[in-house]
């Protein structure tokens, strides 16, 4: 993976020469962190120049590459357990259209006998 | 600059995370809320599209903490409403409204918690991986912050900048949304059924 990392100044736009420094804002302004090519590193790291009231360089890091490839190992955990899931519950999808009707009647029905409150609803 | 906007029958990308407003959920899970969503019939379509993709492992769904609290809210919010007037036998006292019912009458959450119940299982059959903030860590930029200058430079309402800066905190530059809000953020690959302004 290659960066180029800049150290910026209020106003200044970000240069396209790579610079070696740590990423740290240890003399004021701001750092700026740049992609060198589109799939070299799959993140929003991006200038962002203008902002309403000013310009200015900032720092917009996305977490490291490590950190995608383990959500994306902890989403193909969750996915084999929803495989799991469906098995007792059907298709999700179909599962959401069904619960129109289910919700409606079950609400009525146990609003009707809720701690003796009496449910008066819109229609009467 | 603005969106990237891919409408819902854009070829889908491989390898990629896309992160789900609560704008699209609420969509897909109108039945859950009583709610007929605007896009409803869309927005299914398209989430069968992805469960597609996912459940060959080439693509991944996420959402977060965020949209959870918008669509628990939206659910109780919604059974609230859909029971007022409510008359209360025991007192004599009639609610007229959902907040007025929700804050003398508290308990009644309950009655509704069925709902949420059936959205979470709805959520994790699809599933949805949900980001939670305190798993995003090391952040070089709190996420606070982040939002501000987020609500700043695009002219956001805060919870639509809380998505943006939880998903790009994640490394998430591909979203799917039904709010033309989005529209404006610079940079971001957007799936949605809305026309491009």
């Amino acid at each position: 993976m290659k960066l180029n990392i800049v150290r910026l100044q209020q106003g200044q736009d970000m240069p396209e020469k790579p610079l070696h420094q740590p990423l740290e804002a240890s003399t004021g302004g701001f750092i700026g962190v740049k992609q060198t090519t589109s799939d070299a590193y799959p993140y929003p790291l991006r200038l962002v120049k203008k902002a309403p009231t000013e310009t200015y360089g900032k720092l917009f890091l996305g977490v490291e590459e490590s950190n995608m490839s383990a959500l994306k190992k902890r989403f193909k955990e969750k996915l084999k357990e929803a495989k799991k899931l469906r098995e007792k519950v059907g298709d999700p999808i179909a599962l959401g259209k069904s619960l129109i009707e289910i919700s409606e009647d079950e609400a009525d029905q146990k609003l009707s006998t809720f701690k003796g409150y009496k449910y008066v609803s819109k229609k009467s | 600059m603005s969106a990237k906007s891919l409408s819902f029958n854009d070829p889908l990308p491989s390898d990629v995370v896309i992160y789900a407003d609560a704008s699209f959920i609420l969509n897909v899970i109108a039945g859950i809320t009583n709610r007929r969503e605007k896009f409803q019939i869309d927005c299914e379509a398209f989430l069968k599209r992805l469960k597609g993709e996912i459940d060959s492992d080439n693509l991944y769904l996420v959402t977060s903490d965020f949209a959870i609290d918008e669509i628990c809210y939206k659910i109780i919010e919604n059974s609230l409403s859909k029971n007022v007037p409510f008359f209360d036998s025991s007192s004599g006292k009639t609610y007229n409204t959902p907040k007025e019912l929700f804050k003398k009458k508290p308990e009644i959450i309950q009655l509704f918690i069925p709902k949420v119940d059936r959205f979470y299982l709805y959520l994790e059959s699809i599933p949805f991986f949900v980001l939670s903030y305190p798993e995003l860590k090391d952040l070089p930029e709190p996420l606070y912050l982040q939002v501000k200058r987020l609500i700043a430079s695009y002219n956001l309402y805060p919870a639509d900048a809380y998505h943006i800066a939880v998903a790009q905190s994640a490394g998430i530059n591909y979203f799917v949304a039904v709010d033309s809000d989005w529209f404006r953020i610079d940079d971001i690959n957007l799936y949605t059924c809305l026309p491009t302004p």
